[in-house]
């Protein structure tokens, strides 16, 4: 013990202060300012149990002791100045100057209590800040201005998307001599859903002649190998598989081996589960008659709605991801992203940066940015719809949320240098480019924010205005790539009010996403072994929802 | 009032007042009123015939023993389809198909079904789809919803379509005509000048009239042989994947060949008799001057102003708007295509093969206009 009082003296003590706090204000020496000092008794209840930790760590929660203890109504706190993790043998000559009552409760312990001291009057004459806090002051200016920039962003795209002409110009093009395309499918254990798959695609409004359908097979332990060759017998001129059994496992590798094989330029994606419509492979192939177009992306649409919660807000943010913000950049000339199902690519300009990088977390973020450095366009076709089936446990969106977080993290150290200084990319396209690979950064960082606005205000920086500014746009911005307006403005352009009234609803899984990203950014700051990075990463599924219904067809085989 | 009640009075209205908001939210949540996934397009949206299928359908299910009867009795017969779907169907031509008050009027709300060829009168509008086992010969000035004829459709002039027309053969709109919606055919599109459109397919669609004069033949210019190289290229970027990257404008010069596809961030010149054996895209105004020839497709961000004599064998897209002079041609019998604008003007004498769409308004310009505004070298 250092503070050379025993345990019962020094909680007599801490009692005697309170009670003596609890009654009057305390003048600080220097400045004249009060500190109403409450809640002392479990303040330095808190503290004594802090003793027995780390230094460090006793530094850092005597932090939040002297947080709880401060007044909870900031237009009457005064200013405090806390030396967070400093003993009290390292505290700045400033900390002299704290009250003197303070320092009786600090000189009667041997926890190294923080000091306190009244910052109004460094405010007040203009003296500097410590570092810290300044330090801290300017990262919550910068959060802010970021938080600001997203929310900017988000309600252009919302406004965009209300109020003008969506850009489709190559959604009229169902004449045309089209090219030789091949659909691959990535699969690992699929049993249960490929065959639906093959059979929608044989089923495709598209010359079979110029059409190629190429499941891949990637060392399947269930029947999905079997149920391939069935239809690869029955269709041996369109079905032509690809089986891999060693290399690298994960969807990107198996991409990467089955693309080199291909013979067409023109290759679609799409994942086993998904189950597209006749017209849909021409929509998808329309855009690559400009030459300029590396990549296109249709729109997934939920088909698993009804299950639960879960799902249902998931339709929700998928509408807003789609509907407006995929279209607004879309419209706008900037940087849709393509998803890597539902789409596809130009093989010729795929291999120009590359092709698929079997490293990549997330390979349809890494392709939509290296097609983007190597000058390709990636095109959104928001009438390309096609259903998936959306995670119905939490566990499995946390999964999913995480993986793309990562994998967004990823290109940006691997991208966001090069592309603001890519000669064939527009200014436009850098910026939109940069907050797109940013989109997944911001849960972290607005955690932070939280975290330095608390801290801040209680130190007696008391700036309401930030404050409030960061809420109001946290409350915006929090989530990935669909808040609320770009969600409610979803649902009203498609026209589907009712489910605009769980709105509310989707704020919970914003916050539980805000934390799933942060915890896997933070991951991702921590080494890790690379056999954890190659993987098939997929979604679980509940295979007894997964039949898709197709809408009813009249005799011409129209929907009805 | 004691305290306790008090407290509980409070914390109760509290929460109602937390809870009236989201009321809404927990009665969707409970009662799951819109839970449906959202309808996708299964078919193509874009399947320009697919009204003239359904009306064909509903026809056949409805009418096919109707018009039978009549085309056996050569005779006509009124009735009513439902509670407020009249119709008519007459077996043989010649045979009227007003009655005295729509003809007083002007006026017929009624389906017109026809197992022979109908003759329509002259300024009347037709408010209910009208069909014809073999052809429609339409009056001058009159008004139609929908057409379908197994073999042909002749329109009178200044005529107007309101939703679709499609015949099995040929569809003929005389001057002055405009036509709302999508109009088909099985084979050929004519619409004479003066004429208005929106959407239209067939193998073969001419601008103009028949005997317009065709301008310089597309396509049949000398072949270049003078290969334009890279390095000739100012503003180049890269050349990769069979690409060139042009930055701000490119002016390609005539009589050149392009062996790869181009793509320009700025407008784009391609001058007289030039041959891009790739596709072109710019992203301002692309001009392509008399007689250039192009295999693949011509992509504009603004404006494609396509010369006399030009060929484009494959789409020609535009994002604004899309001339097309005297002469040029988009597509072929073999290879079909599509050409597509907010706006497209032609000029007499153009043909295109596949599918025209002007998503704003098309126009026929008459003989005497020239459709290239573009100064094209």
């Amino acid at each position: 013990m250092t503070g050379g009082l025993s345990l019962p003296e020094r909680r007599s003590a801490v009692a005697e202060e309170c009670k003596w706090s609890s009654n009057r204000s305390i003048a600080g020496p220097s400045s004249g300012s009060r500190v109403r000092f409450g809640r002392c008794v479990a303040t330095q209840r808190v503290a004594w149990l802090l003793r027995a930790r780390s230094a460090r760590v006793t530094s850092l929660l005597s932090l939040v002791v002297i947080l709880t203890a401060a007044p909870a109504h900031g237009g009457q706190a005064e200013n405090l100045a806390v030396s967070a993790g400093v003993t009290a043998s390292e505290r700045s000559p400033r900390s002299e100057n704290a009250s003197p009552n303070i320092r009786r409760i600090s000189e009667g312990s041997d926890y190294p209590l923080p000091s306190l001291q009244p910052l109004s009057q460094a405010a007040d004459t203009g003296e500097s800040r410590p570092w810290l806090v300044s330090l801290m002051l300017y990262t919550l200016y910068v959060i802010i201005f970021v938080v600001c920039v997203y929310i900017v962003r988000h309600y252009f795209f919302t406004l965009n998307r209300l109020f003008r002409r969506p850009r489709q110009p190559y959604v009229d093009v169902d004449t045309a001599d089209w090219p030789g395309v091949t659909v691959l499918i990535p699969a690992h254990n699929e049993e249960p859903v490929i065959g639906d798959i093959l059979e929608a695609l044989l089923d495709a409004d598209y010359p079979k002649d110029k059409l190629t359908i190429t499941p891949i097979d990637d060392r399947s332990t269930d029947q999905t190998n079997e149920r391939i060759r069935e239809f690869e017998q029955r269709y041996p001129d369109v079905v032509k598989p690809f089986h891999r059994s060693d290399g690298p496992a994960g969807k990107a590798a198996a991409l990467n081996d089955a693309t080199r094989e291909v013979e067409t330029d023109i290759v679609l994606v799409f994942d086993a589960d998904y189950v597209p419509g006749r017209g849909l492979l021409k929509q998808l192939v329309a855009p690559f008659f400009d030459p300029e177009v590396g990549a296109v992306m249709g729109r997934v649409v939920p088909h698993n709605t009804d299950i639960n919660l879960l799902t249902r807000l998931l339709d929700l943010e998928r509408a807003g991801g789609y509907q407006v913000d995929q279209q607004a950049r879309m419209n706008l000339h900037l940087v849709p992203q393509y998803g890597g199902t539902v789409g596809g690519v130009r093989k010729r300009a795929l291999m120009s940066v590359g092709g698929w990088r079997d490293d990549a977390l997330a390979e349809d973020t890494d392709a939509t940015y290296r097609l983007l450095l190597g000058g390709w366009k990636t095109v959104y076709q928001n009438r390309s719809e096609c259903y998936e089936q959306v995670p119905e446990e939490w566990d499995g969106r946390l999964r999913q949320i995480k993986r793309w977080a990562m994998g967004h993290n990823q290109a940006t150290a691997r991208y966001g240098a090069g592309l603001l200084r890519n000669r064939r990319t527009s200014f436009l396209e850098k910026i939109d480019g940069m907050l797109l690979l940013g989109v997944y950064t911001v849960s972290p960082v607005l955690l932070l924010g939280w975290m330095l606005g608390i801290v801040l205000w209680y130190l007696g920086e008391v700036k309401p205005g930030l404050i409030v500014i960061l809420l109001v746009t946290s409350y915006s911005t929090i989530g990935n790539f669909a808040t609320f307006y770009e969600v409610a403005a979803a649902a009203r352009l498609d026209g589907s009010r009712g489910r605009i009234r769980l709105l509310p609803f989707v704020f919970l899984g914003f916050l539980v996403s805000l934390f799933a990203v942060s915890r896997a950014t933070l991951s991702q700051i921590l080494p890790r072994k690379r056999s954890e990075e190659l993987m098939w990463h997929k979604t679980e599924h509940n295979h007894n929802h997964n039949h898709i219904h197709i809408p009813n067809r009249n005799q011409n085989g129209l929907r009805e | 009032m004691s305290v306790t009640f008090a407290a509980a009075l409070l914390f109760a209205i509290t929460i109602a007042l937390v809870l009236l908001p989201l009321m809404p939210t927990l009665s969707e949540w409970r009662n799951r009123r819109d839970t449906a996934p959202l309808r996708v397009v299964y078919e193509s949206e874009v399947d320009i015939e697919s009204f003239a299928k359904s009306f064909r359908s509903f026809i056949d299910s409805n009418f096919r023993s109707i018009l039978e009867e009549c085309r056996q009795a050569e005779d006509a017969r009124e009735g009513r389809l439902g509670e407020n779907r009249e119709y008519i169907a007459v077996g043989s031509d010649g045979l009227s198909i007003l009655s005295e008050a729509e003809r007083r009027v002007g006026r017929s709300k009624r389906l017109v079904l026809s197992s022979a060829d109908l003759l329509l009168p002259d300024r009347t509008v037709f408010l209910g789809e009208i069909y014809a086992g073999r052809s429609v010969y339409g009056g001058e000035r009159s008004i139609y919803r929908a057409i379908l004829a197994e073999d042909s459709i002749d329109l009178g002039s200044s005529s107007r379509s309101l939703r679709w027309l499609h015949a099995g053969k040929r569809v003929h709109a005389a001057a002055g005509s405009v036509l709302h919606g999508r109009v088909s055919a099985g084979e050929v599109v004519n619409l004479e000048d003066g004429c208005g459109f929106e959407r239209l397919r067939a193998p073969r669609i001419e601008f103009g009239a028949t005997s317009a004069s065709a301008g310089p033949e597309a396509g049949k210019e000398a072949v270049p042989s003078v290969v334009l190289q890279p390095e000739d290229v100012p503003h180049l970027v890269e050349v990769e994947a069979g690409r060139w990257l042009v930055a701000r404008k490119l002016e390609v010069p005539p009589d050149v060949i392009v062996e790869a596809d181009i793509v320009v961030t700025g407008w784009c010149r391609v001058g007289r008799g030039a041959r891009i054996l790739g596709s072109i895209k710019s992203h301002k105004d692309l001009y392509l001057a008399e007689g250039v020839r192009i295999e693949g497709s011509a992509v504009s961000g603004y404006g494609l102003y396509v010369g006399a004599g030009c060929h484009i064998n494959g789409p020609a897209l535009a994002e604004t708007e899309i001339h097309l002079a005297r002469g040029s041609t988009v597509g072929t019998a073999q290879r079909l295509t599509t050409v597509s604008g907010r706006t497209v003007h032609s000029a007499c004498g153009v043909v295109a093969h596949g599918t025209v769409w002007a998503h704003v308004v098309g126009q026929v310009l008459p003989d005497s206009t020239e459709a290239h505004p573009g100064n094209v070298a």
